[in-house]
């Protein structure tokens, strides 16, 4: 509720904004057939509307359609135009200029940021054709257009090197989270392993990032009541995170490694029913659904025997500790300290955008250390949707291991470590150029519009 | 008639173009850890240079219920921070994902696969979204 809420008030900030600056397009109303006076009264009323828009609105956008709203009326009803044919087509020359003007700011802006794109200039030479504006002066436009983007591009260049491939032998292959929703903590596990030379459990950052939530979820089955509802909450249910804040929780105790307690052996299974199966097991005291299995695939490594035997002595709040001490040598992280910076809320991305986020990031790869990105995970998929709007805002957490210079477009290009595995398909080739068996080379015009948050280790 | 006709074709067609970026099909091993064991199945698959497209070849030049259970969907909807979106496009497609390792001779690739126990078809989860966003017209992706 409080999300949706939220998105309203976005939407409503940006439509505020959207019309201020853009002078309202007038649609003509209903006009009643008859009796005849009252028509041309309505038809009056219309013209009169249609002309105010029309003087007013030229001084800051194409007027056409409202001008063409004009022209049928006057089929209808000559007599009722009250300016000449030639002060309405000033007046829609003048709102072709200030489309053209406007198409230049838009096409400077972006002309220092990237490559504009050539259905953005051909549209501003349209509007300064239609618009009267001096053909050389148009030329002179496209040339400077020209020079910004190879000053851009020289920058961007130097912005992007040296190349930078973290990817090594220890972190492998691109991991599957699987159903459950613990990206942040996958990419917090590769950020401390890429540290310390160890491949950590995603699992044992998750658990460890939920703990007081896992105490509130014990809870729920000493009350009663609590227990007797079906919709109650489950260990698996405690999705989503931040890498900062896993990353932190994740030095205040030993972890457990991927070889000792496994996050992607699940078989047939899913990781969420595995945790759920042996927490729901100590609650309910009822041997049942494959408890056995269950701890043999989180705990691999370890004698089952041992581990059953942490079920039954363990009390409900220390179950998952018990396990992991039993199952894992526990490895320190505690001496790297966590840096993370992002946006607060949705809003405060959409006004201070991301630059500062970006610049962490190319200071940190040039420094060879891999960042946790926060990202809106639309930007992964949505090729027919270049800006997501705010309501498909979905938080997703992947690890940033490289960069380089596309040296066909010329943009600089993130390595992306995702975490849903090697398959390349999935991803639309038209809005990720590269991807080597699930890492994605992703433009820095894409990461931008999605980048929220970066965290890493010193 | 023709609305099952069409459907028909377009079937067909994504089916060779699942196929058509293949580039070796083998009767092979799928291994998968299940709860700490390695099980091992024999198997009949298809899969690209790179390892990493995999699809049953019960599907090869021929419909499979793999293939034919790709409908349109708004793909977007997956994209959110409860997992992996592939596993869950395949459960809404009525298939089961995992994750396994495929064989090539000696060599193992891990991979997911999403399968359907009518005909024990399958393929993988980033194909079978590749699939889908095709048959998605565009203003619902």
């Amino acid at each position: 509720m409080r999300k949706g809420l939220f998105f309203l008030f976005c939407l409503t900030v940006l439509y505020i904004s959207k019309a201020n600056a853009d002078c309202q397009f007038y649609y003509v109303g209903f006009i009643s057939q008859a009796p005849l006076k009252e028509r041309t009264s309505d038809a009056r009323k219309e013209i009169k509307n249609l002309i105010d828009t029309i003087r007013d609105c030229s001084k800051s956008r194409d007027v056409s359609t409202e001008v063409q709203q004009l022209n049928d009326l006057e089929d209808t009803f000559p007599h009722l135009i009250p300016v000449s044919d030639k002060q309405i087509s000033l007046w829609q020359i003048r709102g072709f200029r200030a489309e053209a003007q406007a198409g230049e700011k838009k096409i400077t802006s972006l002309a220092e940021e990237t490559k504009v794109p050539p259905d953005l200039i051909n549209v501003y030479k349209e509007n300064a054709r239609k618009g009267h504006i001096l053909k050389a002066h148009v030329d002179n436009f496209i040339e400077a257009t020209s020079k910004i983007e190879q000053q851009t591009s020289q920058k961007l260049a130097a912005r992007c090197a040296p190349p930078i491939d973290l990817r090594n032998d220890l972190l492998g292959e691109v991991r599957d989270q699987d159903d459950v929703g613990w990206c942040y903590a996958f990419a917090a596990a590769d950020l401390i392993s890429y540290k310390l030379g160890k491949k950590i459990s995603a699992i044992d950052v998750a658990l460890t990032y939920n703990e007081h939530k896992i105490e509130e979820y014990s809870k729920d089955y000493i009350d009663p009541d609590a227990f007797a509802k079906k919709e109650r909450a489950k260990l698996s249910q405690l999705d989503a995170g931040g890498i900062g804040e896993a990353l932190s929780s994740a030095r205040s105790i030993k972890l457990c490694l991927e070889s000792e307690f496994s996050s992607e052996d699940n078989g047939l299974s899913e990781l969420r029913t595995n945790l759920d199966l042996i927490h729901d097991y100590k609650k309910q005291q009822k041997s049942c659904c494959g408890l056995d299995h269950a701890l043999k695939a989180l705990f691999p490594s370890t004698n089952l025997s041992s581990l059953l035997d942490v079920v039954q002595s363990s009390s409900d709040s220390d179950l998952w500790k018990n396990l992991k001490e039993k199952a894992c040598h526990r490895v320190d992280a505690s001496s790297f300290t966590v840096e993370s910076f992002g946006r607060d809320s949705l809003i405060e991305f959409l006004v201070k955008g991301n630059k500062d986020l970006m610049d962490k990031l190319q200071e940190q790869l040039s420094l060879k250390n891999p960042v946790g990105a926060s990202i809106n995970g639309p930007i992964l998929e949505t090729i027919d949707r270049p800006d997501p709007p705010v309501t498909t805002f979905e938080g997703h957490a992947v690890v940033i291991l490289g960069r380089r210079l596309d040296p066909i477009t010329g943009e600089c290009t993130f390595l992306v470590r995702n975490s849903w595995g090697r398959s390349c398909k999935r991803y639309d080739p038209a809005l990720i150029p590269s991807c080597e068996n699930g890492n994605v080379w992703l433009p820095e015009s894409i990461l931008k519009r999605g980048l929220v948050g970066v965290s890493y280790l010193h | 008639m023709s609305a099952i006709f069409t459907n028909l074709i377009l079937s067909m067609l994504l089916c060779s173009y699942a196929l058509a970026e293949t580039e070796q099909c083998v009767s092979g091993q799928i291994r998968s850890l299940e709860f700490g064991k390695l099980i091992y199945e024999k198997s009949s698959y298809c899969f690209n240079s790179q390892h990493n497209e995999l699809i049953s070849k019960n599907c090869f030049k021929s419909t499979c219920v793999a293939t034919q259970s790709i409908k349109p969907f708004d793909i977007v909807k997956l994209n959110s921070v409860t997992g992996n979106p592939g596993f869950k496009l395949c459960r809404v497609l009525g298939g089961q994902p995992r994750i396994i390792e495929f064989s090539d001779d000696t060599n193992w690739f891990k991979l997911d696969q999403c399968t359907f126990n009518e005909d024990h078809s399958f393929v993988d989860t980033g194909t079978l979204t590749f699939l889908v966003r095709k048959k998605t017209p565009s203003d619902t992706k």
